[in-house]
């Protein structure tokens, strides 16, 4: 008999090593952000509306405010697409129509998010500017963009937890008299609810957390917004757009701020894994 | 002369290029308790589906004949599957509650039936339950989640959710395969019961079941309807030698 133990250590080494990169990058992050958090207070810092690196000034919130909205608003456009997509999916579309349409959804999460930026810049910017008014570069823009990227995850994960409600499910209920939809409404969603909150959430860490196609519309002004319409700049763009030229503490303020939202992306994801991990259907 | 509430009239059944039932054709009288007995895989699921029109749901099937629920034609156009369902209440083999409350469950059909006020909605989930022989076991736990109840529990709460319906046919695919004797009785005991208000179709892998409970019953052997007639007389006397087989358990 092989002996299979290098193999396995070899495997495990591999496994180890990706935790290890998680562990030393909150690491990092904590030593670095920290001290400046600690310097300028925690609530200065996050509820501050001055950031003046070059006066000393940190404070977050319009940004804060920023990625907020931008979020809220994607979710407002992504949620109700990504559920009816997976619901049409799973329980309307005949099989090997959802066989075709499920991997080319799931595709969308292969663009290159600058591409998306891209578009947005190209289409949504003018027709938001042409039809609604404002710059255009505006929260509107950024949570339309966000709201198709993060379609996938959601439509996927939801789709998943639908398909895993038993059958018997819906026997169970049709044969009572309901309607597909009344089945739908009643019986299939909230036995698929831990499921569906996995993906809403997972999809709210990706939102919060992407970068390069916010910049690329959000108009990126130093104002908390008052309107869907207003430009605004998000925690992650700012990050992106001062990280080049930063020194000092100036740089550590733009690391105390992915700390923010490395805290809130991990509380987000680690929400969604409990929840994934309860069994669909016991949820009721 | 007596009136035939089920008529199924030269029925056959296929998935895709597969025959399941072979131009089965017989009458449940109302109020009468029919059993289909009959070895695995010999059509009595696909014969039951077809009576609450549950085989629509498959794709790449077919189905010739007829079958006359109060002498109209469930199949007709206009039809609809949805109202006929209400008619036609189905137990399955697995206990199916939804997971929803104990009383929720009950009162699922009730409520989409337009039945929802809350006092009526009460009466009819007690009644329901008592009809069922569940209410003493369960009265002091209608809110809690029905997959806690045991496997007996929840066949007989599938049993009441049927009831709930006031349907006039009631179809059982083997109600009691996954549960132990005890259960099994009380279970038989609660259909004796309930023959004669309601006509009943019950089918069983289980000869033994079937000469409990059956005033008639029917064998189904690979698709064909191989015999049928009064219980006594399918037992004590079978004309065909398949079914003496399957009551002698050689076969199935």
């Amino acid at each position: 008999m092989r002996d299979e133990r290098p193999v396995e250590m070899l495997l495990g080494l591999v496994a180890l090593s990706t935790t290890t990169a998680l562990v030393l990058i909150a690491v990092f992050i904590f030593i670095e952000g920290v001290p400046v958090i600690a310097r300028v207070g925690p609530a200065q810092f996050l509820l501050g509306r001055r950031w003046a690196p070059d006066a000393g000034s940190f404070g977050i919130f319009n940004m804060l405010a920023g990625t907020v909205w931008v979020t809220v608003g994607a979710l407002c456009l992504g949620v109700p697409l990504g559920l009816a997509c997976a619901i049409f999916l799973s329980e309307v579309a005949p099989r090997p129509l959802a066989r075709m349409l499920k991997p080319a959804l799931e595709l969308l999460a292969a663009i290159p998010s600058v591409v998306y930026g891209f578009m947005g810049v190209v289409v949504l910017v003018p027709l938001v500017r042409t039809t609604l008014g404002g710059p255009g570069f505006s929260v509107l823009a950024a949570s339309a963009v966000l709201a198709v990227m993060i379609l996938p995850t959601i439509t996927s994960i939801t789709y998943d937890s639908l398909r895993a409600v038993p059958d018997s499910y819906r026997e169970g209920s049709l044969a009572l008299g309901a309607g597909r939809w009344q089945t739908i409404a009643m019986v299939l969603m909230p036995a698929a609810r831990p499921g569906i909150l996995a993906g809403v959430i997972l999809g709210t860490g990706r939102a919060l957390g992407e970068t390069m196609a916010v910049l690329m519309v959000a108009g990126n002004a130093l104002r908390a917004p008052t309107s869907p319409l207003d430009p605004v700049r998000t925690l992650t763009a700012n990050i992106a757009l001062e990280m080049g030229y930063a020194q000092g503490e100036h740089r550590q303020a733009l690391l105390a701020t992915g700390l923010v939202l490395f805290v809130v992306i991990m509380a987000a994801n680690s929400v969604a894994l409990a929840l994934s991990s309860r069994r669909a259907g016991e949820g009721g | 002369m007596r009136q035939h509430r089920l008529v199924v009239e030269g029925l056959s059944f296929y998935y895709g290029a597969v025959r399941a039932l072979y131009r089965v054709s017989f009458k449940v009288g109302a109020g009468e308790l029919a059993v289909v007995m009959g070895p695995t895989g010999s059509g009595k699921t696909t014969l039951l589906r077809c009576v609450n029109r549950l085989c629509d749901l498959h794709g790449r099937t077919r189905r010739e004949g007829r079958i006359l629920l109060d002498g109209r034609d469930i199949y007709a156009a206009g039809t609809c599957p949805t109202t006929l369902r209400r008619r036609v209440g189905m137990v399955f083999a697995v206990p199916t509650p939804l997971p929803l409350s104990v009383y929720d469950n009950v009162a699922y059909g009730p409520r989409l039936a337009g039945r929802g006020r809350r006092q009526e909605l009460d009466a009819l989930v007690e009644e329901s339950l008592r009809a069922a022989a569940l209410w003493d076991e369960v009265a002091g736990r209608l809110r809690e989640p029905a997959f806690r109840l045991s496997g007996g529990q929840q066949q007989r709460l599938a049993i009441a959710r049927v009831l709930a319906m006031r349907p006039e046919v009631i179809l059982l695919d083997e109600p009691t395969s996954g549960l132990d004797p005890v259960s099994t009785l009380r279970i038989e005991e609660l259909l004796r019961g309930l023959a004669g208000s309601y006509t009943i179709v019950l089918v069983t892998n289980n000869p033994r079941q079937a000469a409990r409970l059956g005033a008639k019953v029917l064998f189904l052997y690979l698709g064909h309807l191989v015999e049928q007639g009064p219980a006594r007389q399918v037992f004590s006397n079978p004309r065909d030698p398949r079914t003496q087989d399957f009551i002698s358990g050689r076969v199935g």
